[in-house]
């Protein structure tokens, strides 16, 4: 982390809600597409953003570490994404109840790889996929943000690497 | 991670990073997230004097609640060993004043600043998976005549998003009710709807008038409290809301959630988000005159803080559950604001009285369980709140009594056994389930006794009465983290009388049935156990059969007299793959329980 964001955070820290708002910028687009991917939805992920930002800024004194800011964020995200299926009510009319948020991806723009990739994979395997492949983090960091112990991690991500229906390794 | 794995984790990585996305909306544009984070903040000068007027009924309500003598023992908080075998039915206790609730809440602000913030997280998390694993109650009930909500418990009704009484069919969605005349069949046509936006919008202008004219005694004694006494009013009438919130952030604050249908009266329940609460959502339920189909009027309206969790409605009254958690970054001081929930009819909403608000022994979560019960026959008759400090999750209700169950973690661990647990993935966290009962009459609520089981819980099926026995199945864990599923029996003061524990180590259970004497427990790893139980001796539950089958159940629901319908996801020998599966068990000899048929529905097939 460079000096100047630790300045942020810090700042963030004790209220400020300009610092908390850069901070915000540097990681906005990842969020928005984490969520995206998640929630398989732009509503949804718009929903799920905002809340986690909300509830980030209210809890920040609480942030220990102030170095693992980023990890701290997307664990909130993650926890309102899975929090969001309790939402289906009221996010989907009558008519399209059968889409669960859950499992399609219908209302993205994406890639046909990715949503090939996507498609299958209920909402914690896409967050255990998503936080390792992509951003990178290790199981046990990712068990901390699930609330799991590091080995379901593992076998999830085996398992869900499994079924990824894919080809690309060839 | 083997080669292989990696290779895919990689080629993953390479299609996301690849992948177009859309655009980030203006909604989280950095402007917009400063522009809510700035509104979140409260000046704390404000809201002291906007409430000074209110100190007066605070000081009245003190008054009686000295007269009616409810003696409150908080003991602080404190961690540690818990009696894992000796669980005593408590009586509740309520609080004796406000100031008491502000010390349970600035303790709790203390504790949180020690604890890791995963903690509450981790509480959310638990919450979240109980929503995964609670199956949606709208399945149509297949042996009545008229199509009716699929309800829990005979004679308690549970809310909808359509509803049909033979003659009308009512669906709610996008927050607008339809009413569709069914008769003649072959000239079906909508002959109402509902907009429930629209009615809330109308609440912002009365409050708005009472405002001005100062009719409002909650709100009106001051120009900017509109918030009280309407939901909608905080936006229009106080200076800080009618600046710059552009108008399509509003519709999407509102969120119809359900509804009941009563003779000639339809209760639409939601939440709404106001921005000048300390709990941020309020739980509406407006009440309409459906007499008149083509011209519903609106009768009442009844909010209450929070987001709406539940309800349940038995003869003509409504019981609501909401639950919402305090801001602990706000400052408290001797007003209310913030840290006291209010509840009433629009126009009458008033805070709750200390004595209606009951504690739980050490909460560690700065947040509410609100449960109003309203006559939909005599909605003169006022309201009856009452509020649980530590909130709950999941709810079962029969006609006499709402059982609420409160999901609660001690932890038991320390620095060191914190490096342990790393090592060997142990677990230093004690999970119990806290049980409240409150008994139901006349639309009046009365809190009862609570008592406390080993585990987590999963769904409001999991909770049971049955012949003065309380039963409830939860997922307990021992000291190393491996789960395990078990069922308790416990009797009319809650207390413990018989238990089964130790099923399926290392599941975790995702759906509970019980029928009459017997309980049907789901639980699942890779295969999943359909457990039989047999509770016909209360103080001794044992175990009769068990069927191992692919995929697993996440509801259960009873078909006729020996057959089991469960639905839930499809999977093999290693696991859960796509589709949708559908079970029919036969358990017409409990001690072998047999899966009668199977349906598998994937996207676009469908497979026996």
């Amino acid at each position: 982390m460079r000096q100047s964001d630790k300045i942020l955070v810090k700042q963030a820290c004790q209220g400020d809600a300009q610092a908390f708002g850069e901070l915000y910028s540097m990681y906005a687009v990842e969020l928005y597409k984490y969520a995206c991917c998640v929630t398989g939805s732009t509503l949804l992920a718009q929903d799920a953003v905002q809340e986690a930002v909300m509830c980030a800024f209210a809890e920040i004194s609480d942030l220990r570490n102030q170095e693992a800011f980023k990890g701290w964020l997307f664990k909130i995200l993650s926890n309102v994404c899975l929090r969001q299926f309790s939402k289906k009510y009221e996010v989907y009319a009558v008519g399209d109840a059968c889409d669960m948020p859950d499992t399609s991806i219908d209302d993205i723009e994406i890639s046909t790889n990715l949503r090939i990739a996507l498609e299958g994979l209920d909402t914690e395997e896409r967050m255990v996929l998503l936080l390792s492949s992509v951003s990178g983090y290790k199981s046990r960091e990712i068990a901390s943000m699930l609330n799991c112990s590091a080995s379901t991690v593992r076998s999830k991500l085996a398992r869900t690497l499994k079924k990824l229906r894919l080809e690309l390794e060839d | 991670m083997n080669k292989k794995d990696k290779n895919k984790s990689m080629a993953f990585h390479s299609v996301y990073e690849n992948s177009e996305m859309p655009q980030l909306p203006k909604e989280l544009s950095n402007e917009s997230i400063i522009n809510i984070l700035d509104r979140k903040e409260m000046p704390k000068s404000k809201i002291r004097k906007k409430y000074a007027p209110l100190k007066a009924v605070l000081a009245a309500t003190l008054a009686i609640t000295v007269i009616t003598g409810s003696v409150f023992i908080y003991d602080g908080i404190s961690k540690g060993a818990q009696l894992h075998e000796d669980y005593s039915s408590q009586e509740l206790q309520t609080a004796s004043d406000y100031s008491e609730i502000r010390k349970v809440f600035n303790n709790i602000k203390k504790e949180n600043h020690r604890k890791k913030a995963s903690a509450s997280l981790g509480e959310i998390f638990d919450k979240a998976s109980n929503d995964l694993a609670t199956t949606p109650e709208s399945s149509p009930g297949a042996y009545s005549e008229i199509g009716k909500t699929n309800v829990q418990v005979e004679g308690v009704d549970e809310a909808d998003i359509i509803k049909n009484d033979g003659k009308y069919l009512y669906s709610l969605a996008n927050n607008k009710i339809s009413i569709v005349n069914l008769l003649p069949a072959d000239k079906m046509e909508v002959i109402g709807t509902i907009d429930i936006t629209d009615d809330i919008k109308i609440e912002e202008k009365k409050a708005d008038e009472n405002t001005q004219a100062g009719k409002n005694t909650q709100a009106g004694e001051n120009t900017q409290a509109g918030n009280q006494g309407s939901v909608g009013a905080g936006r229009s009438s106080s200076p800080a809301a009618d600046t710059d919130y552009p108008e399509y952030y509003y519709n999407n604050d509102i969120y119809a959630s359900e509804f009941y249908v009563y003779g000639d009266t339809i209760a639409v329940l939601g939440k709404i988000y106001d921005y000048n609460s300390g709990f941020g959502f309020k739980t509406f339920v407006n009440i309409y005159d459906i007499s008149d189909k083509s011209k519903v009027t609106l009768k009442e309206q009844f909010l209450q803080d929070g987001s709406y969790l539940s309800s349940r409605l038995i003869g003509g009254d409504l019981y609501i559950l909401s639950s919402c958690a305090v801001n602990l970054y706000w400052e408290l001081d001797d007003s209310e604001e913030g840290y006291i929930p209010s509840s009433g009819y629009s126009g009458d909403v008033k805070t709750v009285p200390a004595k209606d608000i009951c504690i739980v022994s050490e909460p560690d979560e700065a947040s509410y369980l609100i449960a109003s019960g309203l006559d939909l026959d005599n909605l003169k008759a006022g309201a009856d709140t009452k509020s649980v400090l530590g909130a709950g999750q999941n709810a079962y209700c029969n006609t006499e009594s709402l059982f609420v169950a409160r999901t609660k973690y001690t932890y038991t661990g320390n620095l060191i056994s914190d490096a342990v647990a790393e090592i060997y993935s142990a677990s230093f966290y004690d999970y119990l389930t806290e049980i409240y009962r409150f008994s139901l009459d006349d639309g009046k609520i009365a809190f009862d006794c609570k008592g406390v089981v080993d585990g987590t819980v999963d769904d409001q099926f999991s909770m049971d009465e049955y012949d003065g026995y309380f039963r409830i199945a939860t997922t307990g864990s021992d000291k190393k983290g491996v789960t395990s599923g078990g069922v308790y029996v416990l009797d009319n003061k809650l207390k413990t009388v018989g238990k089964i524990t130790g099923l399926a180590k290392g599941e975790r259970i995702y759906a509970v049935r019980f029928i009459g004497e017997t309980a049907y427990v789901v639980t699942f790893e890779q295969t999943d156990p359909l457990f039989v139980i047999d509770l016909s001796i209360p103080e001794s539950p044992t175990l009769k059969g068990e069927l191992k089958i692919t995929g697993f159940s996440e509801y259960l629901h009873p078909v006729g007299e020996n057959l089991l319908l469960g639905i839930g996801k499809n999977g093999d020998m290693n696991g859960t793959i796509p589709g949708i599966k559908i079970s029919l068990f036969d358990v017409s000899d409990p001690k072998k329980p047999i899966e009668a048929d199977k349906l598998i529905i994937r996207s676009n097939s469908i497979q026996r």
